[in-house]
């Protein structure tokens, strides 16, 4: 069964290094992510672990087997290809019957499977149609029978969903994950979108310059990510810098920020811009004192009101945005920050643009990270 | 003041119509969308606007101010691709000024207005640099003051954001439709993109086979959608088909095709009359416990998919229904895979349509 | 300024701009096209005059044993049915010996009883047959009395028979006149069957190599692509010089090195084409391999294909549009070439009249008739029949590539798999390069060693100045030329909004790129002389405005292609007039392609010798000052002369590649 371990890879085209010291390893019938900005490498990995590229170090491992030097048609594998490339020349048919043909199986044999992928994406009514007859979505449908067809246990998928239309990019995510999953596949899914790597996989490795941030499942990314990178990347986040001002030592009297906030024993008062406070936790007793901090804390888990003055920092309102089933509020904070913060549709407090309001910051929606040495800006870009 | 009018706008390219007797009008200041799917017409009304291609008939207007024979360059409109189009081999200088250069205005005039674009957009210290040393937040920040410089107060936006990362796109849609209102400019965007079009429009324009098929801002176009295909395009919907058969208690009725009826919202469609009733998936309530009877299903858990603020749930009703719903992640968890549950439907959020012609497959078909 | 205003908006007018574009079409239909076929007119024309001479077939001939005896044995025969002869004409002998044969014939003109000696040494295993063609004022231009003259036809054999001993031996000769038809036959089969030997041999090695320089990244690439074009820099008069040096038996010159192999002139000629046009097969290979998404490739890979499979499957399908582009425009050059042909012919066998050369392709047979003079209908004629026929094979070829299938279902899973790997590629590679260096590199450059180990003799520069100044005219008048029609074509074929204008325009600037240059040249002077203008210098620079134009027009065409019009449209929608976005967006990306077809339309034009002998009689272009330096046996000078021609081509090409790289950063 397919079990993928990369050792160690590192790629470098001249003097720059697309991927470093890559250590990874997947298990039979997971479905991996690989997920990062455009250009950190991502597509360097699967390129290595397919043998379009050789590594510059380290080694591929399937099934415990050394790859590194055997060719790619001989590392039994389907790829899945961003531009779908299906063959321009061939009929549908003769597209998804090519691995079997040039694998130069029994020709029974070879036409029950064909037919059988084709069928299973629903293809099969198409099978005379050539490539150019076809719409993005069908053809990647096509492309990932190609794949199948081939029989491997292993497959790639390197941006399968990056050249279609939106929409048509949310009903073929779903289709893939359930072919993966029915067919008992490894797959290892490269994009650049975290909500398509969200939505399809068990594991998300996130990358950044060549180098992987963090492995985690999509959970664990979105809601306890290990670093601020991956919290801005993996979905839209809050960030509010300042440093910590007092410890919570049990003696509850203490630690009052402002006329209402309290803090516990386990928590800390943090100081931000323009001196205005807030609570937050501090399990471990990590921060002391004067350490710098970084709140994170996603729009969906503030909330605004009038009247609310607990855990909560005065703003106004600059812009309103309907999200269909919520409503996105952008409010310019007293601290000079600018959060978001997104209500369901359906609340009746509907606010405008203009008022004041207040944002509440319930402590256990906030995740706290140490004040990053290159500045927040750069932790966080994007490019 | 710019405002664009269009009367019954047609263009073929031989036997095949992009866009057919269109009647559009769009208001000085306004960010409109044009949503549809692909080959539904958009980027050919963007050029028709534009005057790179030629109208078969009809008229476009701009600033009441028939422009049908008028060549692209007197148009006053600005139209950017995918990519912005910035000159390559021009500095980001350059490429402000190129429109008053064009236009042969005086040079200490154009110094002044081209610093003061640039200004504005937070790129005057990045000035000598090339396009693609720009980052893509930037390359769409210098397009912009390049229309302003121009004096076009239109800009016709060729899905802007497509190019980019998932992630970065976010960000870059909000950051330009706050600029493109900061500097007073019209704009028309052509996306494929629902929730693009929901969050940076005043206005969406749903194009369909080079047809308008439904306008209004974005919460309209949302929760009254007036076709099966809109209210599956935008957001992601279930859909009942039966007949109406009498009054429910808060609206109308309708009796699937199982036998099972269903509460729907109001409609004028008369009873007897075969109907199709869709809810978003959003409205799709999944909770432990029936709500009050009407409208809840029982159901169990067939797949649940994490999506950061949402997760998507896929259910089977007791009635052999397949129904979708999307949670917020924060109740999600209470409901696993497997699980018993209750599907609640709003009558007020299932929405009665009448059969479309070709039969509802075909009218949901995206590709 | 408000003049400047004023003229930039009218030029910009709708009208204006459609009134230009209509008279960049009629010019290049009036000037290039025209001209060019103008030659098929003929068929109309001219039949009547031409059938009877053409094909009029001489009375059977007589047929002389002779024996020849031991050692050095002459043998003189008067051929009776020939003494009156009426210039021009041409006479066939036919030799049958196994030994070295002296053939010649000397013609003693009655008038002022002359004799006239030609000869030729030739290796005669067999019957061979040659064709001595005789002018009226031919570059023996004593012989001016046309009317009673006699043959006398003499055969020596050398005492040399392989096995060492004497012995008796038949001669046969057989004298006689043949039909100018007969010869052009022959000469038109040989061009085509030497174009396609040239065009499957280039395929063959080019293919390898254009993979390597598309789907391998190494270090010194860059190097191997210089390397590969060339070729291509050197006039082919001077790479005829050089590789029949390198190749061939040249009696009467040798240098250090010189290989000495080949005495057959269809071998030579053959080697020398795919000097030449190797690098156009390469180039277009590479150019629709790069255009190829390898993500095909490695699809089929993934998919278990191993490469050999890949390439037999997917790889070759898709590649055929460039295939017959390749294969035209190699079969186009071979068919084409002139001056190295006529070098290579002359250094095989030196001393022979242009026309006694035993053997003739159809360009060096339009050659040598135009020098003579007197052949118009011969030369209408077989000009016709190279253009018809080539451009017929055009369209044979494009539909026969295009028809023909790759099997995909057999496949050799086996043989294919133990093929790709290993010792296999590798094997491959290496064969590939040894062929590039062998066959093009040493061979094309071969000509340097001349120039050190050969004789020095005093050199007399003026005519070498002189003809290189007139080069220089028609290659620059030209460039201009070009440049001022070439790109306002090029932007209407790809940009023009009327699309079966320009599909039809587009098809139209191949022509001139597919027929034989020679024919084009006859055209081009049957096209002006018939409206009276017999200027030398302009008809040479019409005839290389013809082959030339296409260059410069497929040029910025591609790069036209590659921009995305998106820019200009968003020009236009800033503001800018149609003008104004020539001068600001298409230009500034389109001027390096301009540069570079404007170079190699200056290049080519430098060496360029059949168009210009075809079109006047006594052109004094570089290549035919060469040409004729060798015909003379005055080697030395021209060698030196062809290395000028080559370290001026090669500067020019060198600031070609460095301006384009320039325009890649």
């Amino acid at each position: 069964m397919p079990e993928i371990e990369l050792r160690g890879i590192t790629k470098r085209f001249g003097k720059v290094t697309a991927a470093e010291n890559i250590n990874l390893k997947i298990r039979d019938g997971e479905y991996v992510t690989v997920l990062g900005p455009s250009g950190c490498g991502k597509t360097t990995l699967v390129k290595i672990l397919s043998g379009i590229w050789e590594p510059t170090e380290g080694d591929c491992f399937i099934d415990g087997r050394k790859v590194t030097g055997i060719p790619t048609y001989e590392r039994d594998l389907g790829y899945i290809f961003q531009n779908i490339a299906l063959f321009p020349h061939m009929t549908v048919w003769q597209n998804a019957n090519y691995a079997p043909i040039v694998k130069d199986w029994d020709r029974e044999e070879a036409d029950k499977v064909t037919t059988e992928s084709l069928e299973l994406v629903k293809s099969l009514r198409r099978k005379g149609f050539k490539p150019f007859e076809l719409s993005g979505g069908e053809k990647q449908k096509v492309g990932i029978a190609r794949a199948l067809c081939a029989g491997s246990k292993l497959l790639i998928l390197d941006e399968p969903l990056s050249a279609l239309d939106a929409r048509v990019r949310l009903e073929l995510r779903y289709e893939i994950k359930r072919l993966v999953k029915e067919r008992g596949l490894t797959a290892i899914h490269v994009t650049h979108d975290q909500e398509e790597a969200m939505s399809t996989s068990d594991r998300i490795v996130l990358m950044r310059a060549g180098r992987i941030v963090e492995v985690e499942t999509p959970e664990n990314l979105y809601n306890r990510p290990k670093n601020l990178f991956t919290a801005n990347f993996i979905g839209e986040a809050n960030f509010i810098e300042g440093s910590i001002l007092q410890c919570g030592t049990g003696e509850i009297a203490e630690c009052k920020t402002g006329p209402l906030s309290e803090c516990g024993s386990d928590e800390c008062i943090m100081e931000t811009r323009h001196k205005h406070r807030l609570v937050i936790k501090n399990p471990a007793g990590q921060f002391k004192v004067g350490h710098g901090v970084v709140v994170m804390v996603r729009p969906e888990n503030l909330s605004i009101s009038h009247d609310e003055k607990e855990h909560s920092l005065e703003g106004r309102i600059t812009d309103k945005i309907f999200m269909g089933s919520f409503i996105r509020y952008r409010v310019g904070l007293v601290t000079d920050d600018t959060v978001l913060v997104e209500v369901p549709e359906a609340d009746d407090k509907i606010f405008n643009i203009g008022e004041k309001v207040n944002v509440k910051f319930r402590p256990k929606k906030l995740l706290v990270y140490p004040q990053p040495m290159e500045g927040l800006k750069e932790v966080l870009s994007l490019e | 003041m710019p405002e664009i009018r269009i009367e019954k706008l047609r263009k073929a390219f031989g036997g095949l119509v992009a866009v057919d007797s269109l009647d559009l009008q769009v208001r000085d200041g306004e960010y409109l969308t044009i949503l549809g799917p692909t080959g539904a017409g958009k980027t050919t009304l963007l050029r028709l606007i534009a005057g790179l291609e030629e109208q078969t008939s009809g008229s476009i207007f701009i600033d009441g101010k028939c422009v049908n024979s008028l060549p692209p360059e007197d148009r006053k409109v600005t139209f950017l691709s995918q990519t912005y189009s910035l000159f390559p081999h021009m500095d980001a200088w350059q490429n402000t000024i190129f429109g008053p250069t064009a236009r042969g205005w005086d040079p200490e005039k154009v110094e002044i207005i081209g610093r003061e674009m640039l200004e504005m957009v937070h790129l005057y210290e990045r000035k000598d640099a090339l396009p693609n040393e720009l980052s893509g937040g930037m390359q769409q920040r210098n397009a912009l003051a390049r229309a302003l410089c121009a004096d076009a107060k239109i800009l016709l936006l060729d899905e802007p954001l497509r190019a980019l990362d998932a992630r970065l796109r976010l960000d870059l849609r909000y950051e330009l439709k706050k600029l493109v209102k900061d500097m007073g400019m019209t704009a028309i965007h052509v996306t494929h993109d629902q929730e693009e079009a929901l969050t940076i429009s005043d206005r969406i324009i749903m194009l369909r086979s080079g047809k308008v098929i439904q306008s209004g801002p974005p919460q309209e176009i949302f929760n009254k959608p007036e076709s099966p295909f809109i209210h599956h395009f935008i957001g992601e919907a279930n859909f009942i088909e039966g007949t109406i058969t009498g009054k429910g208690e808060r609206g109308a009725r309708l009796t699937g095709q199982s036998g099972r009826t269903y509460d729907v919202a109001p409609t004028e469609l008369k009873v007897g009359t075969k109907a199709v009733a869709g809810i978003k998936t959003e409205f799709t309530i999944v909770g432990k416990e029936p709500r009050d009877g009407v409208n809840d299903f029982p159901g169990t858990v067939q797949r649940k998919l994490f999506l950061g603020r949402f997760t998507d749930y896929d259910l089977i009703l007791d009635n052999g229904h397949n129904v979708h719903a999307r949670l917020p992640s924060s109740v999600a968890h209470k409901f696993d895979e497997g699980d018993r549950v209750n599907v609640h439907m709003d009558p007020e959020r299932l929405l009665v349509f009448p059969v479309p012609g070709k039969g509802l497959a075909k009218e949901l078909e995206m590709m | 300024m408000e003049i400047g205003k004023r003229i930039s908006s009218f030029i910009s007018r709708k009208s204006t701009i459609k009134a230009w574009y209509g008279f960049i079409v009629v010019f290049f239909i009036l000037v290039i096209i025209l001209p060019t076929l103008f030659v098929l007119s003929y068929a109309i024309t001219g039949w009547d005059e031409a059938g009877g001479e053409i094909f009029a077939e001489p009375s059977e001939p007589e047929f002389t044993l002779v024996p020849i005896g031991e050692g050095n044995t002459s043998a003189t025969f008067s051929c009776p049915d020939i003494i009156d002869i009426t210039l021009p004409t041409s006479i066939k002998v036919d030799v049958q010996t196994d030994r070295i044969a002296l053939v010649g014939y000397s013609i003693v003109d009655v008038g002022d009883n002359h004799i006239h000696y030609y000869h030729a040494d030739i290796d005669v295993n067999g019957t061979q047959t040659y064709w001595l063609n005789i002018s009226a004022n031919s570059t023996y231009n004593e012989i001016r009395h046309v009317g009673e003259a006699t043959q006398i036809f003499y055969i020596m054999t050398y005492d040399t028979l392989p096995s060492g001993g004497h012995q008796e031996l038949p001669l046969e000769l057989r004298a006689g006149s043949v039909s100018p038809w007969t010869m052009i036959k022959s000469s038109i089969v040989n061009a085509f069957a030497i174009a396609t030997v040239v065009t499957v041999i280039d395929f063959i090695a080019g293919l390898p190599m254009a993979w390597i320089m598309v789907r391998k990244n190494f270090r010194g690439k860059q190097y191997l692509d210089t390397l590969i074009d060339m070729p291509l820099a050197i006039p082919t008069a001077a790479l005829g010089f050089s590789t029949a040096l390198f190749w061939a038996v040249t009696p009467g010159v040798d240098a250090w090195g010189s290989l000495s192999l080949v005495s057959s002139p269809m071998l030579l000629i053959i080697l020398l084409h795919i000097v030449f046009s190797y690098p156009y097969m390469v180039r277009s290979l590479a150019a629709i391999l790069h255009e190829i998404d390898v993500n095909y490739e490695v699809a089929a890979q993934t998919l278990g294909a191993p490469p050999l499979t890949v390439a037999r499957t997917i790889t070759l399908p898709l590649f055929r549009a460039g295939l017959v582009t390749g294969i035209i425009l190699c079969f186009a050059r071979s068919l084409s070439e002139t001056g190295g042909t006529i070098m290579a012919l002359a250094m095989l066998t030196p001393g022979l009249a242009d026309m006694a050369y035993p053997m003739q392709t159809g360009p060096t047979l339009i050659g040598a008739w135009k020098h003579a003079g007197g052949f118009e209908p011969q030369l209408a004629f077989t000009s016709m029949l190279l253009v018809v026929i080539s451009l017929v094979l055009l369209v044979i070829v494009k539909i026969v590539v295009m028809r023909f299938k790759m099997p995909l279902r057999k496949v050799f899973p086996g043989p294919e798999r133990l093929f790709s790997k290993g010792i296999f590629p590798k094997l491959k590679d290496g064969m590939a390069f040894a062929f590039m260096f062998i066959v093009l590199i040493i061979p094309s450059f071969f000509i340097i060693s001349f120039a050190f180990t050969g004789d020095p003799v005093p050199v007399d520069w003026g005519p070498f100045w002189s003809s290189m100044g007139f080069s220089f005219l028609v290659a620059g008048v030209i460039t201009v030329l070009n440049i001022l029609f070439g790109v306002p074509l090029a932007i209407l074929i790809v940009r023009g909004k009327n699309k079966a204008l320009s599909n039809i325009l587009d098809v139209l600037v191949n022509v001139p790129l597919i027929v034989p240059t020679s024919a084009l040249g006859v055209s081009l002077g049957m096209f002006w002389g018939s409206v009276n203008i017999e200027l030398a210098v302009f008809l040479v620079i019409m005839a290389h405005l013809a082959f030339t134009f296409p260059l410069i027009v497929r040029n910025v065409a591609g790069s036209l292609e590659e921009l995305d019009p998106t820019y200009e449209e968003t020009a236009r929608t800033l503001g800018a007039k149609p003008m104004f976005v020539f001068k600001k967006v298409m230009y500034p990306s389109i001027k390096f392609s301009i540069l570079a077809g404007a170079i190699m339309a200056f290049t080519r034009s430098l060496g360029e010798t059949g168009a210009t002998l075809a079109v006047v009689k006594n052109a004094n272009t570089v290549p035919v000052y060469i040409v004729d330096l060798v015909k003379a046996g005055t080697y030395y000078p021209a060698a030196l002369a062809c290395i000028m021609l080559i370290i001026i081509t090669f500067i020019a090409m060198m600031a070609m590649r460095y301006i384009t790289r320039k325009a890649e950063k």
